[in-house]
């Protein structure tokens, strides 16, 4: 495991121990997967708001 | 090539037509329609559940209501179903999900409301991805659909019943819903034409939500004009979807045999030119498009966009955060009543920060100007809606990501229309996507048309 799959465990983890979520253990791997893609995703909408500040906004 | 006066083999237009020149009648529409679930049905799984008793009585009022001269339009007396998240009074609402056990809707949807009030036919429910998003599953209550084209191929979904009912001619009409491409994926690749209207454009109500700031309602459908006629039905303010849009809704019918001479029409190269999953086929489809336009009279411009991931990306986040606000409860309460991959998708929604939402409802603002912006020297863009052809049957709940590129339109709200462009070498149908400004439905359902007339889909047999 890489230090930023382990941290998007952790992330996960403390999200579903926050929201009472009891996420079947056998499954917890493709879930921590799928979540490493949404961060993937956050980082893309974070980058395309930062690249365009100043611009105008409502 | 198919003119008005020739409506396309087994659409809602061709039956209207037979209903008024007395050469069918809607009781017989709909015991033909469903005497074909019965002996199809249990290989495609298209419907979850039929209503044939409730069907035959529609139809009949509908063959009275004719007889008495009492015409209430293209629609009466046509068979439709509707996908198995919206509302119909006195029915359960199954979602395709053991966590809707024992729900049974107290009203009808908006625009079950609005289909019946027009004398269309409720045949049944059809077979969605578990509340719109966990598919495609094998661990649900009832099989999953299967595309009539090779039932060793997807259909596509959420809307999998929808997509599936069209290409096996059971219905003319199917209503499904769109959040990241839930109509027109199913459309694209089951041959169907699929339209997700502007966002605002047909109320939500009585529709199970996926995501309340990408969701649409529209038709999936055997033909251009009959998009067209259900749109016309189902379009409308409603001041209980507080999204729904009150703004006068036009004739969608009428311009739609004028062609696009004069229009132009961009492309948005850099979303899907260097896209490894563009087939051959797929990209031959886009190419003979531009050149049934040009043929048409329409001039062909590239537009630039910002890259496609950014739009997916965006869309993906505020559809996770939105659906998990929506299963909050019955994720902690009852993950284990739902299917692999929906508990999946819902639940890792539970990571994503407010104040990230909040970004990507500020970034799709900013995206939504862009594309206004592209779209203005032009009538309608023309993109893919599928890079390939229906890739076979997923055999685990991993599946692979699908090529399709559906999810900005909901970001921007505009509306965009899957059109069929033949099959494919493998036998499977190919499909491309017109997407227009904002409340420009009528525009981009007469490119629809356009394409529709000069590749001869009409005239292409469905597989059943």
């Amino acid at each position: 495991m890489t230090g930023d799959d382990a941290e998007t465990r952790r992330l996960l983890l403390d999200a579903f121990r926050r929201e009472g979520i009891d996420y079947p253990q056998a499954r917890l791997d493709d879930a921590v997967e799928d979540f490493s893609h949404l961060l993937g995703f956050m980082q893309i909408v974070r980058q395309e708001l930062a690249g365009s500040a100043g611009g105008s906004d409502d | 090539m198919t003119s008005r006066d020739e409506p396309v083999p087994g659409s809602a237009d061709a039956m209207a037509r037979d209903l008024r020149l007395g050469r069918a009648t809607s009781e017989q529409l709909t015991v033909a329609a469903l005497d074909r679930i019965a002996h199809h049905d249990g290989s495609i799984h298209a419907f979850l559940a039929v209503d044939a008793a409730g069907a035959i009585a529609a139809a009949r009022a509908a063959d009275a209501a004719l007889a008495a001269g009492r015409d209430l339009g293209p629609l009466q007396g046509i068979p439709f179903a509707i996908k198995d998240i919206y509302d119909v009074q006195g029915q359960p609402t199954t979602c395709q999900s053991r966590v809707q056990s024992g729900h049974v809707a107290v009203s009808n949807a908006a625009v079950v409301d609005r289909l019946q009030a027009a004398g269309a036919v409720l045949i049944g429910k059809l077979d969605t991805f578990e509340y719109a998003l966990g598919g495609p599953s094998r661990d649900l209550p009832k099989p999953a659909a299967r595309n009539p084209w090779n039932t060793a191929h997807e259909t596509g979904g959420s809307s999998s019943g929808s997509g599936a009912a069209i290409a096996a001619g059971y219905v003319p009409l199917a209503l499904g819903t769109d959040t990241t491409g839930s109509i027109r994926g199913p459309a694209a690749w089951c041959g169907a034409v699929g339209l997700k209207p502007t966002f605002g454009r047909v109320s939500r109500r009585g529709v199970f939500p996926l995501a309340s700031s990408l969701d649409h309602c529209g038709p999936l459908a055997r033909s251009v004009r009959d998009a067209a006629t259900c749109l016309q039905v189902i379009a409308g303010h409603d001041a209980a979807d507080p999204q729904s849009a009150n703004r006068p809704v036009p004739d969608y019918t009428s311009s739609l045999e004028q062609g696009v001479g004069g229009m132009t029409v961009g492309v948005p190269r850099s979303f899907f030119e260097g896209d490894p999953a563009l087939s051959d086929d797929q990209r031959q489809a886009l190419a003979r498009s531009e050149a049934l336009f040009r043929a048409a009279g329409a001039r062909i411009v590239d537009v630039a966009l910002p890259g496609y991931r950014v739009f997916m990306a965006c869309a993906r986040l505020i559809m996770a955060a939105e659906a998990f606000a929506i299963h909050r409860d019955n994720l902690r309460g009852r993950l284990g009543a739902f299917g692999e991959i929906a508990a999946r998708r819902f639940a890792i929604g539970a990571g994503i920060a407010e104040a990230d939402h909040a970004d990507c409802l500020r970034l799709k603002t900013q995206l939504t100007k862009q594309v206004q912006a592209a779209l203005a020297p032009c009538q309608m863009m023309l993109t893919p809606i599928a890079l390939a052809a229906a890739p076979p049957l997923a055999t685990s709940s991993r599946p692979v990501v699908w090529p399709l590129q559906a999810s900005p339109w909901n970001l921007t709200g505009h509306p965009a229309i899957a059109v069929p462009m033949g099959l494919g070498r493998g036998g499977l149908p190919l499909s491309v996507q017109l997407v227009g400004p904002h409340w420009s439905e009528a525009t981009v359902l007469r490119g629809a048309r356009v394409l529709e007339r000069s590749s001869g889909w009409a005239g292409v047999r469905l597989p059943l």
